[in-house]
């Protein structure tokens, strides 16, 4: 947990979402409140897959989630899911990009965020194409 | 102020625009196509961006890489490992004969710090990344 970050965050909505209760689910419009920080609890960010397999990924207190879509997209494409009672301050991405602009541990607090999720992606998606050496 | 923090402080803020050819050729290094610049699991320390050219981000599953995307000029490669203080996630290699420019993890730290631009088209960047990802599984 970084508590500069959490400070920041503490401005936004305190919310409480019970165990199995749904954050977001797929298809939601992206509304301006979109960014979540996980001040206690545990999250599962479900991924749906074409050929009806799903991943899922871990989100813990102190981390954020909700960044990508609403920086890109209009509705979600991924389902959030308390996977414990899970208490989240969610964040204006409006605020938020702001933020991210002039406050370097933010930034490198939302790249990390991105880049674990990039990771997980990484070894979940191959395509087709292939090199040998 | 030196010439280097000048031309840092130029980059920062005016991007590819503002390279003198003296920080051209100061941090600019050039690979053939099909050669790997790193390997996964290697120490990050380095930082590249994409003047000319373009590379594929692979995994390597037992003797052949393969292509998770592709990054174009003007993209950054390597700074997930250098931010996250971690190792390579993938390996990148050239999909043609390409020119990039190399920047040690200090360096990278600078320029992020001098203007917004930076941190914003990494988060940016990556957010189109993991989404064309999700989108394609």
């Amino acid at each position: 947990m970084n508590f500069q970050v959490e400070n920041l965050f503490k401005d936004g909505k305190e919310v409480f979402y019970e165990r199995g209760s749904f954050i977001y689910r797929k298809g939601d419009k992206i509304s301006d409140e979109a960014i979540f920080y996980i001040k206690d609890g545990l999250v599962t960010l479900r991924i749906n897959k074409k050929n009806g397999d799903k991943i899922k990924v871990y989100r813990q207190k102190g981390e954020i989630f909700g960044i990508d879509e609403s920086l890109i997209l209009n509705e979600r494409i991924i389902d959030s899911i308390a996977e414990e009672n899970t208490i989240v301050y969610i964040w204006n991405k409006t605020d938020f990009f702001l933020n991210t602009s002039i406050n370097w541990e933010l930034s490198l607090y939302s790249i990390k965020s991105l880049s674990s999720f990039l990771r997980i992606l990484n070894s979940e998606f191959l395509d087709q194409k292939s090199f040998s050496f | 102020m030196s010439k280097i923090t000048e031309d840092f402080i130029k980059f920062g803020f005016e991007g590819e625009s503002g390279l003198t050819a003296e920080f051209i050729q100061k941090y600019s290094i050039k690979f053939p196509k099909n050669k790997i610049v790193f390997h996964e699991g290697e120490r990050s320390s380095d930082v590249y961006y994409i003047l000319e050219g373009s590379v594929f981000v692979t995994k390597k599953m037992h003797d052949t890489y393969k292509v998770l995307t592709y990054l174009e000029k003007g993209d950054i490669f390597g700074e997930m490992g250098v931010l996250e203080e971690t190792i390579r996630s993938a390996t990148i290699i050239t999909r043609e004969d390409s020119t990039f420019l190399k920047f040690t993890k200090e360096e990278f730290k600078e320029i992020l710090k001098i203007h917004p631009r930076w941190i914003d088209k990494i988060i940016q960047d990556m957010s189109e990344r993991i989404i064309k990802m999700i989108q394609k599984l």
